[in-house]
């Protein structure tokens, strides 16, 4: 049977046009704000969350660590479902979809998966990571991707979310922390100086001039990734498909859109 | 004849009758005859001793013409007469004094010679009186090269930019049985540590600060008990700033982020502050743009500042040689007006209207229905019309064909409420979809606004 479109409709009245939004980010006071823009165009939005140690956002959801542990949020910055009382460093998976997914947390070497309503701890040899995890992903349901340091190297390291067996290892041969795999395969990481690095699931490099030093690569939204640095710009944001960089606006104190 | 002769060669010598000189003291309103001698007083060092009024009376009977009156110059020298020759009238006087300005400690002698013809007989009459006055101790002030200065005297203290300090240092020598006080009178001029005393026999070497608050000279009195001297400084502005706005990366389209950064014309020669402010002038009747800011602290002002000898000028915010800058999704002119250290200058970038663009388009099919998510702006904040046309694998339009959707109230109201958005959107289409709806590959976008149909490719439905 072919198919017909019956007409347009065009939700205006509920949200057919809205401020655009990228995600959710730490601002240098520990403070998560919605990021609002489009390419080249940015804004922040009112503080969410204080107290954020960490945070990573798919554009639609987020997930945090602060005093109140680990949370996920929804687009709109609200809570959902119930937090996990751990407020130490954390690495933050979600599926390719934006779904919240995945946590690994630093200091306790505990891997949880999100149902939904709350994360559960997922029983892995954190022994066989081999090294220190520097970055988390969902590629599928049933796997958790690692990249783990091992000495001067990257590795990255896939574990079976069913019984933590490990399903793959492969050396990342030119890669370097700080670094950020995505659920594609896709990794982001420091390159030469001045230089990130776009290395796409099979392999193809893009590089994208940076002035600053990244210290930090984190999931920002849909195609955006939050590049931190100890250097100005502390905050800019890589689109992934258009390998571009904008500086992203830091927050005014007393500043209220 | 020979006798006669002798007489007249001596007589002018010892020809003193017609003139008289008489001390005049105007309390009483008497005059004291003035003999051989006469002693003017003491006075301290570099201070000045005047007299109390001498007079010169002709007492002849013929107006003496007269020709000499010293000394004029030196320590003791004669002050208030007219300089020779001048005619002095039977019975007529004129008054004069002696003044004594002692350079160092001791006695000073002179003569006080005065000569005069007698119009009528040519006879030459002589005043001859030793002075006699000793000069006494002083405090004494004297530079760094040890050269020593007087009450009076006008001392350069320096000469130094407005707002900047120059320091002279001097030496006051107290020789003297009495403290001698130390203070300057006189704005912008300062003794380093504030007035002070020097005891007596003591010797006290000092400061004195000027910081001139004004481009010209300056004056003020340096006061050592009743002794005054003038003391002046010179203030000047310092070669101007001449700074430059340089402006990199795309700064005429929208939704760019472009940096700016400051130049010098010459490396600054004194440290400057100032502030480099961008403002937005919105084209045709458009509302402001509030994402057209700095990044480096999310505002329209940034503080920029410069040290001597920098070529460029530093934020201080961000990265300190270059600023970037949103340039919004609205058209307009945007202008950096920069102030520093009383310079200016300005830039401006002017950004025209321009078609609709999209920086995210997707299309998703859902259960019945694909949805079509758009995100971009729109400068003109005026899109009017939306159209769509799906398309199968094969590239065949299906059915309905073009879909078309006035969208020019939705955003009027959409950007009313939404002033911090600037011409930036997010919209969503949904559109119902009746038999299979895996036949739907593709949906093409026509954007219409007053600059333009904006036309997306191929946008894949997943």
């Amino acid at each position: 049977m072919a198919a017909s479109l019956l007409a347009c409709a065009l939700a205006m009245a509920q949200q057919g046009l809205t401020p655009p939004q990228i995600g959710f980010f730490r601002d240098s006071a520990n403070n998560l704000r919605r990021l609002h823009g489009i390419s080249g165009t940015f804004w922040l939005g009112n503080v969410t969350a204080s107290g954020v140690s960490g945070a990573a956002s798919s554009g639609r959801s987020a997930m945090i660590v602060s005093w109140q542990g680990i949370r996920v949020l929804d687009a709109s910055g609200r809570p959902v479902g119930r937090a996990w009382p751990s407020a130490g460093p954390a690495l933050f998976a979600f599926t390719s979809e934006g779904a919240p997914a995945l946590a690994w947390l630093s200091s306790s070497h505990e891997l949880l998966r999100w149902d939904g309503l709350q994360f559960e701890r997922v029983p892995i040899d954190a022994d066989a990571l081999g090294g220190t995890a520097v970055s988390l992903a969902a590629p599928d349901p049933g796997r958790a991707a690692f990249l783990v340091q091992r000495g001067e190297q990257l590795w990255r390291v896939d574990l079976s979310l069913l019984d933590g067996a490990v399903l793959g290892g492969e050396n990342i041969p030119t890669a370097a922390a700080p670094a950020l795999l995505l659920s594609d395969g896709a990794i982001v990481c420091a390159g030469d100086e001045r230089n990130l690095v776009i290395r796409g699931p099979q392999g193809a490099e893009r590089t994208v001039p940076f002035s600053g030093s990244p210290t930090e690569l984190t999931l920002l939204g849909q195609d955006w990734i939050l590049v931190e640095s100890a250097s100005a710009p502390v905050h800019s944001a890589l689109r992934l498909s258009a390998a571009a960089l904008f500086e992203l606006p830091e927050a005014a104190e007393m500043r209220r859109r | 004849m020979i006798r006669a002769v002798l007489l007249a060669a001596v007589l002018p010598l010892a020809a003193t009758a017609q003139l008289e000189l008489t001390l005049y003291d105007s309390a009483s309103n008497t005059e004291t005859p003035i003999g051989s001698s006469f002693n003017v007083g003491d006075a301290a060092v570099c201070e000045t001793l005047a007299t109390p009024e001498i007079r010169l009376r002709n007492i002849g009977q013929n107006t003496i013409q007269v020709t000499t009156v010293e000394p004029q110059s030196g320590p003791l020298r004669v002050t208030g007469a007219p300089l020779p020759p001048f005619p002095l009238g039977s019975g007529a006087l004129q008054a004069m004094g002696i003044s004594f300005t002692p350079p160092s400690v001791g006695p000073y002698l002179a003569t006080l010679n005065i000569q005069g013809t007698d119009s009528v007989t040519q006879t030459v009459y002589t005043l001859n009186v030793a002075l006699t006055a000793v000069g006494v101790t002083a405090p004494t002030l004297s530079d760094t090269t040890g050269h020593q200065y007087c009450p009076g005297d006008s001392i350069d203290i320096g000469r130094t930019q407005v707002g900047a300090t120059v320091q002279t240092s001097f030496a006051l020598n107290n020789a003297t049985q009495t403290a001698a006080s130390v203070s300057v009178t006189g704005a912008d001029f300062a003794l380093a540590g504030g007035a002070f005393t020097v005891q007596p026999g003591a010797v006290q070497t000092f400061q004195i600060a000027f910081t001139p608050s004004v481009a010209n000279r300056e004056n003020a009195v340096l006061n050592v008990n009743d002794l005054a001297y003038n003391i002046y400084g010179d203030g000047y502005v310092g070669p101007t700033l001449q700074p430059s706005i340089e402006i990199s990366g795309t700064a005429n389209t929208s939704s760019s982020q472009a940096q700016v950064s400051i130049a010098l014309a010459a490396a600054a020669s004194e440290a400057a502050t100032g502030q480099l402010t961008l403002a937005f002038q919105p084209a045709g009747g458009l509302p402001d743009d509030p994402t057209i800011e700095f990044t480096a602290n999310s505002s329209r002002t940034i503080n920029v500042q410069v040290s001597p000898g920098d070529a460029t000028a530093q934020f201080t915010a961000g990265d300190p040689s270059a600023c970037t800058f949103q340039t919004g999704t609205t058209a307009g002119t945007i202008t950096l007006s920069l102030t520093l250290g009383g310079a200016t200058a300005t830039a401006s970038t002017t950004i025209a209207t321009a078609p609709v663009s999209l920086d995210l388009a997707t299309a998703s099919a859902a259960t019945n229905q694909i949805i079509v998510a758009l995100t971009g702006f729109d400068n003109t904040h005026a899109a009017s019309m939306l159209a769509f046309t799906f398309y199968d694998g094969s590239g065949k339009a299906i059915s309905p064909g073009l879909i078309q959707a006035s969208v020019a109230g939705d955003f009027t109201s959409y950007y009313a409420a939404n002033p911090s958005v600037g011409g930036a959107f997010a919209l969503q289409a949904t559109f119902p979809v009746s038999g299979d709806i895996t036949q739907v590959a593709s949906v093409e976008v026509q954007f219409t606004n007053p600059a333009g149909v904006t036309t997306t490719p191929g946008i894949p439905v997943n």
